[in-house]
């Protein structure tokens, strides 16, 4: 079964084509890299998966479901998914682990198993020791490494990362790369990310999709 | 999911609709008051050249006046406060502060006071000065007294225009050669935009302040609907109120042009380089212009309370007044600001919420007294309206109704601000939409709605113009109180009452003046 199926989906925005008649498939645990310039469609595409846009035509099937097209429609947070956001989509007014917490609020935990689940994450990330710290008072690499834990908390079958190392050094988009490829072989996890550097799709062993700007 | 997410916001925009269409009723009543009871006569007394001209040109005037005095002194002290040394910054800031939360009509009476007949100045003028001749109930008087309330307006606007103007871009635009175009396309419309709007508003609030033109008997649009809503003459308040409605739309009009509008030039000094004395000359004169306009009012009022006896007899005789106006303020920012906030949740398309600014803004535009005869066309009638006409909810309702729209748009250009990946983020990961609304939307939006709470009670707790109108038997706000009061002249007892009043309101808008500095210092920190 594959993790995530694509049939030929299209969207336009205002008469403008940002993706077209675009198929693609992904096995379980596997990556992706949808690779190309700016304006190719890398973003819209995560979000018509994600359901933060509906397609024009064409077909979403996750894990085997059809969850956008032909008549169905389920809900981003109904589909196992989680994303980071090209801009990190950070809340500026939480702390870090609050960022977590918020995420498995609603997930039948108590909130000792909560707060534990969500400083264990944040540890694999590096991020021990800003716990309390609100965005703001995080660096660009810290911040985007938050994201990525508050991605990761929810336990998703399928990740999507809209360039997620463009603010990391190499030895930090290593260490994270590695972070997530371990979930890849222990959870079945399945990642698609974009990215408009090879060296991204390397770390993660995913495969290259090159996408054109209409 | 799907579907909760879809029921909560539809039961939100059902509740709203519900409570807009209440508040909004007053404005359709009376207007369809007037047009079922005007007749020829009324009409032809209303379109009399002779008498709508006057009525034009003072109420302009006032406006005029007093917009173009709080434009000079609040650049003035705008440019000031960008030179001067931080504990001056401070102070400055204060006492600005201080001059925006008391009320217009408490600068009338301290104007009153100082040019009246026992007011200081013509106590200690010798007698054949020219000061004698000062008309104290006078057209200057109402534009200078509230100049002195809203000038903080402008200069708030100017500080902040002025900062923006960051040296940086200068510096590029400098060393590229660029210099003046740089200062004719981007300095001075960064400059002059803020002090523009915030000119229009002084306008607009100096064009609708009832108490002021009542107080210092200038006889403009207000009074004359007042006087009209008084008798109940539906037609005549209603056709009175037309010129007013026509100015603000102008006016605002004016402003959205004039706002975009790149071509004007003024030599605002945005110069860092001046010479020393020059700086100081600038900034203790700014200080000396908000000695003037902000303290030395506040002097003239507090030391006419004195002694501290008339507290005491101001606490005994007017403690349930002042009581009342607590309380009541209180509840209705509390309900303005929480339906403000729900606005700004359920109404997410621009267009509607748009559509819910202007409508917002209506009930303020037709003026107070004429709001006020609206509510009573509504509510006062037999069966539960009367109730309502009969209890404290009339003046809840009227409130909302005439402040609502400050609620709409502070938390709306809150809500606004945000990036909307952070409420995708949330939906992501499965976050229900109610939850997202309150912990990520409404947690975000709290300087605004802390900000709003402040102003909305300040703005009740002062409110006269409708509250006169239709405040139920049996219950005095201190307002309406002090306002009446304040017809037969300054004394002690009067003044006190301005000092406590306005320290009321001093206290609550710096409150949450710093709740809203120390939230927004996180909320609005981009990294
Ligand atoms: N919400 C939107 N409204 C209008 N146009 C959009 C919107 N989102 C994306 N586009 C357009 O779609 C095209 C693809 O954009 P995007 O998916 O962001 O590309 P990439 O992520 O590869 O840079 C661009 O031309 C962009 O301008
Ligand atoms: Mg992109």
């Amino acid at each position: 079964m594959h993790a995530l199926e694509l049939r030929n989906i299209s969207k336009k925005f205002d008469g403008i084509i940002a993706v077209e008649s675009f198929s693609l498939t992904l096995s379980t645990g596997a990556a992706v890299c949808l690779f190309g310039p700016s304006g190719s469609g890398k973003t819209t595409l995560l979000r018509l998966i994600a359901g933060l846009e509906r397609p024009d035509t064409g077909e979403v099937l996750i894990a085997g479901h059809s969850v956008a097209g032909n008549n169905t429609w389920i809900e981003p947070g109904d589909r196992g998914l989680n994303m980071v956001f090209q801009d990190l989509a950070l809340w500026p007014h939480m702390r870090a682990i609050k960022h977590l917490d918020f995420v498995l609020c609603g997930r039948d935990m108590s909130k000792a198993e909560r707060n534990e689940k969500a400083t264990r994450h944040l540890k694999q990330v590096d991020l021990e020791s800003n716990l309390q710290k609100y965005p703001h008072e995080m660096s660009g690499g810290e911040q985007q490494r938050l994201a990525i834990a508050r991605a990761l908390a929810t336990d998703p079958k399928l990740l999507l990362l809209d360039e997620p190392f463009a603010h990391l050094d190499r030895r930090r988009s290593d260490h994270i790369a590695n972070h997530i490829r371990a979930r890849m072989k222990q959870d079945g996890l399945s990642v698609i990310m974009a990215s408009h550097d090879e060296r991204d799709a390397e770390r993660l062993g995913a495969t290259l999709i090159p996408m054109f700007a209409p | 999911m799907n579907e909760s997410r879809h029921l909560s916001r539809y039961l939100a925009i059902l509740t709203l609709s519900a409570v807009g269409l209440v508040l909004i009723l007053p404005v359709v009543a009376v207007y369809q008051r007037a047009i079922l009871t005007s007749t020829g006569a009324d009409f032809d007394a209303i379109f009399q050249f002779g008498r709508q001209a006057p009525l034009l040109a003072r109420s302009i005037a006032v406006a005029g006046g007093a917009a173009v005095l709080a434009l000079i002194l609040g650049v003035w002290v705008g440019i000031a406060v960008t030179r001067a040394h931080r504990i001056v910054k401070i102070a400055i800031g204060f006492a600005a502060g201080m001059s925006l939360l008391t009320p217009p009509y408490v600068f009338a009476i301290a104007w009153i006071d100082l040019w009246g007949p026992v007011g200081w100045l013509y106590h200690w003028a010798p007698e054949e000065t020219a000061l004698l001749g000062v008309a104290v109930y006078s057209l200057p008087g109402a534009a200078i007294a509230l100049a002195a309330a809203y000038y903080p307006i402008i200069a708030i606007a100017a500080y902040i225009a002025l900062r923006r103007v960051d040296q940086r871009w200068k510096e590029a635009a400098s060393i590229a050669g660029q210099y003046h175009s740089y200062v004719r396309e981007i300095a001075l419309p960064a400059i002059i935009s803020p002090i523009a709007a915030g000119f229009i508003v002084v306008f607009l609030l100096a064009l609708y302040d009832f108490p002021v033109h009542s107080l210092l008997q200038v006889n403009t649009y207000l009074i004359e609907i007042h006087a009209a809503s008084e008798y109940h003459n539906y037609s005549a308040a209603v056709l009175l109120s037309i010129p007013l409605v026509i100015i603000s739309g102008v006016f605002l009009i004016a402003a959205r042009t004039l706002i975009r509008n790149r071509g004007i030039y003024t030599d605002a000094g945005i110069m860092n380089d001046e010479p020393n004395s020059f700086r100081l000359g600038l900034v203790g004169s700014g200080c000396l212009v908000v000695t003037l306009a902000s303290i030395f009012p506040m002097v003239v009022v507090a030391s006419r309370a004195m002694p501290p006896a008339t507290f005491l007899r101001l606490f005994e005789t007017a403690g349930q007044e002042l009581g009342s106006s607590l309380i009541l303020a209180f509840i209705a920012a509390t309900l303005i600001t929480g339906l403000g906030t729900i606005s700004s949740l359920a109404f997410t398309n621009a267009r509607s919420r748009a559509a819910v600014d202007v409508v917002s803004a209506i009930p303020f535009l037709i003026s107070g007294p004429l709001l006020g005869l609206g509510m009573i066309a509504v509510y006062n009638r037999p069966g539960p309206a009367g109730m309502v006409y009969d209890s404290a909810a009339i003046l809840l309702l009227a409130w909302a109704a005439r402040f609502g729209f400050v609620a709409q748009w502070g938390i709306g250009a809150g809500v606004r601000g945000q990036a909307p990946s952070g409420r995708e983020a949330a939906r992501v990961a499965g976050v229900s939409w109610l939850r997202m609304q309150f912990a990520v939307v409404i947690a975000q939006a709290r300087p605004y709605i802390a900000m709003v709470w402040g102003a909305t009670f300040v703005l009740t707790f002062r409110e006269i113009d409708t509250a006169v109108l239709v405040a139920p038997p049996g219950l005095t706000l201190a307002s309406v109180r002090l306002f009446t009061l304040m017809h037969y002249g300054p004394d002690g007892y009067v003044m006190a009452m301005a000092l406590t009043m306005s320290a009321v309101m001093i206290t609550v808008g710096a409150s949450t003046y710093c709740l809203f500095a120390q939230w927004k210092r996180i909320t609005d920190a981009r990294p």
